[in-house]
C-alpha cells in the first residue's frame, strides 16, 4: 500500500476515532490535562506503526487497549505523587478506575466492540428476517419448526437466514478474521 | 446499594455524602468493587460520542508530529556530528583527565520529586515579611536560617515533603542552610533564577531584577536559569567566595571575591551599611529600605556622587550630617521623609 493511501487511513481513523478514545481517558483519568496527553499519545502510538496495524473498524479496541494501559500507568503514577501531597480527596476514585480499567480485559473490548456492531446488523435487518434469525440463530429451533409456525416454507426461512447471514458479514467484516475467537462467548451474555 | 446512586456516582455527579457511602460499599467486598466496574465499563462503552474529530483537530496532530520529527531530526545529525568528532576527542584526551570537572553533566533535577509551594494549600505555608526598617530571622523546618533584610519576603511549608525543600523567596537574605545531600533546597525567586543549594552560607539579593546577586561564602550552590524547549536546564556550580550576577535573560557573571567584599556583602547582618564608592541613587535606595524613611531629591546634580562610607548604628538624620559634610549637599528632614538638596 502506497504511504499516502496509509496516511489517509490513519486521518480516518483519527477523525472517527478521537472523541472516542477521549471520552474513554476521561472516564477514568479525573485531571483533564494528563487525559488529553494520552489521548495524543495513543494516536502518536498508532501514527508510529500505522504501517503494520490494519486501519479499518476493527481499530478501535486496539486503541483502547493501548489507551488502557496508558490510563492505569497514569494513575500509578499520581498514586504515587498523591503519598507527597496533600490532595488525597481523588485517590478512591482512581483506586475503583483502576480497578475497572484492569477488569477491561483485551478480548472483552473486542467482544464489546463485536457485540455492538452485531446489534447494528441485527437493527438494520427487516423485522421478518431479524426474528426469524433470532428463532434459527439464537434460539436454534428447526427451520421446519419455524416454518410451521410462521405458516411459510422451508425455502422462505432458508432465503431469510441467507439475508441476514450476508448483512451481518457485511458489518463485521473486518472482525471475521477473529470472530472464530470470540464469537463463543457473544450469545451468552 | 441502589443501583441509580451508582451509576450518578460514575458520572461523579455525587454529593461527599453519597460518595462516602459509595465508598464504604466498595471497601465491604471484591464482588461489590466487580460489580461496580463492570457497570462502569458498560457505561463507558455504551456512552461512545458518535462525533468526529474535526479538521482542526486532525491539523494539529500532524503539526505536533512534524514539530516531534523535526526534533528527532537534529538529534540525529548531532549524533553524526558527534561520531566525527570522536576521534577528534580523543586528542583532547590528556586535556579532559586534567580537567575532568569540566565534562558536560546535565542536572539530574527532574528525577527529583518535587513538592513545590504552588501544590501545598496556603494553611500550610508560612510567610514571613519584612517592612522597611525592620529586619528579621527565620528558622526554617529543617532547622536552616535566614536572615531577612529590610523589605524581603520568604514562604516555606510547614513540613518539607517530596526530594526537595522547596521555598520562594525575594528582597536579601543571609542564608545559613543545615547540609542535607540527599534533599536540595530550591530557592525560587520568581525572576530568571533558581537557586539549589545543599549546605552553605550564602547571601542572596533580589532587589534589582535584571542584576540578581549571590554571594557564596561555604559550600556549593547551583544557580539555574531557566530550561529550553528541549527540556535541557540551563544552570551554573558557584564555588566559594564568588560572588555571581544574573541577567533578566539568564546570563551569568562570576565575579571572584576579595576580602573588602567579603564583609560589604555580609555586613548588614551585622547591623553594618557599607558603601564602596556606590552610586548615590542606589545609595538612597538601600538607606530608604534600611530606615524605612522616604528620600527625595530636590536637586539632580547631587545624584552624580558615589559614596564611600560604613556606617554602623547611626540614625537616619546622623547619616544625612555626615554626607552633608562630606559632599555638597543639604538636608532637610520633616516627617519621616528626607530631601536632599545641593548647596
Amino acid at each position: 500500500m502506497s504511504s499516502s493511501t496509509i496516511n489517509k487511513k490513519f486521518n480516518n481513523v483519527y477523525c472517527e476515532y478521537l472523541h472516542k478514545v477521549r471520552h474513554f481517558c476521561f472516564s477514568y483519568i479525573q485531571d483533564k490535562e494528563i487525559c488529553e496527553d494520552i489521548t495524543q499519545d495513543v494516536f502518536e502510538t498508532l501514527w508510529h506503526r500505522r504501517d503494520s496495524v490494519v486501519l479499518d473498524s476493527t481499530i478501535l479496541p486496539y486503541l483502547l487497549v493501548i489507551a488502557k494501559n496508558k490510563c492505569l500507568n497514569a494513575l500509578a503514577k499520581s498514586k504515587v505523587k498523591s503519598k507527597y501531597t496533600w490532595r488525597r480527596s481523588n485517590s478512591s476514585k482512581d483506586d475503583i478506575n483502576a480497578f475497572a480499567l484492569n477488569e477491561l480485559s483485551v478480548s472483552k473490548l473486542y467482544s464489546n466492540e463485536i457485540r455492538k456492531i452485531y446489534s447494528e446488523a441485527l437493527d438494520s435487518m427487516s423485522p421478518l428476517v431479524r426474528d426469524t434469525y433470532i428463532k434459527i440463530r439464537v434460539e436454534e429451533l428447526k427451520y421446519k419448526e419455524v416454518a410451521e409456525k410462521e405458516g411459510v416454507s422451508i425455502k422462505t426461512i432458508e432465503r431469510r437466514i441467507t439475508i441476514a447471514t450476508s448483512i451481518l458479514r457485511k458489518y463485521l467484516r473486518d472482525y471475521i478474521k477473529m470472530i472464530v475467537l470470540i464469537i463463543t462467548g457473544l450469545h451468552s451474555v | 446499594m441502589r443501583k441509580e446512586l451508582l451509576l450518578k456516582h460514575i458520572i461523579g455527579d455525587t454529593s461527599n455524602q453519597e460518595n462516602c457511602m459509595v465508598d464504604q460499599w466498595l471497601a465491604k467486598s471484591a464482588d461489590n468493587r466487580k460489580y461496580y466496574a463492570e457497570l462502569k465499563n458498560l457505561l463507558v462503552m455504551e456512552t461512545m460520542p458518535q462525533t468526529k474529530a474535526s479538521a482542526e483537530e486532525l491539523y494539529n496532530f500532524h503539526t505536533r508530529m512534524e514539530q516531534k520529527q523535526e526534533r528527532k531530526k537534529s538529534n540525529i545529525s548531532r549524533q553524526l556530528i558527534f561520531a566525527y568528532t570522536t576521534a577528534a576527542a580523543a586528542l583532547l584526551f590528556a586535556a579532559y583527565i586534567l580537567f575532568p570537572k569540566s565534562a558536560d553533566k546535565r542536572l539530574n533535577i527532574e528525577e527529583l520529586v518535587r513538592v513545590e509551594l504552588s501544590d501545598i494549600p496556603n494553611e500550610y505555608i508560612h510567610t514571613i515579611f519584612t517592612e522597611p526598617g525592620t529586619k528579621a530571622k527565620a528558622v526554617l523546618p529543617d532547622g536552616t536560617t535566614v536572615l531577612l533584610n529590610s523589605g524581603s519576603t520568604i514562604s516555606y511549608p510547614d513540613k518539607f515533603l517530596g526530594n526537595t525543600r522547596e521555598i520562594t523567596f525575594s528582597g536579601e537574605g543571609y542564608f545559613n542552610v543545615v547540609s542535607d545531600s540527599l534533599k536540595p533546597m530550591i530557592i525560587k525567586t520568581g525572576h530568571n533564577l533558581d537557586v539549589m543549594v545543599r549546605g552553605t552560607e550564602f547571601n542572596l539579593k533580589t532587589f534589582d531584577s535584571t542584576k540578581i546577586e549571590t554571594t557564596l561564602y561555604s559550600g556549593k550552590i547551583t544557580l539555574i536559569t531557566g530550561t529550553d524547549k528541549k527540556g535541557v536546564i540551563s544552570y551554573t556550580e558557584v564555588l566559594p567566595n564568588t560572588k555571581s550576577y544574573v541577567s533578566e535573560n539568564g546570563t551569568v557573571q562570576l565575579q571572584k571575591m576579595d576580602k573588602m567584599l567579603n564583609t560589604a556583602t555580609r555586613a548588614w547582618t551585622k547591623g553594618r551599611l557599607i558603601f564602596d564608592n556606590t552610586s548615590m541613587s542606589q545609595v538612597i535606595k538601600d538607606l530608604e529600605r534600611w530606615h524605612g524613611v522616604n528620600i527625595v531629591v530636590t536637586d539632580n546634580t547631587i545624584l552624580k556622587y558615589n559614596i564611600t562610607a560604613d556606617f554602623n548604628s547611626e540614625s537616619i538624620v546622623q547619616i544625612a550630617e555626615l554626607i552633608k559634610l562630606s559632599a555638597r549637599i543639604d538636608y532637610k528632614y520633616q516627617d519621616k521623609t528626607l530631601y536632599l538638596s545641593g548647596r
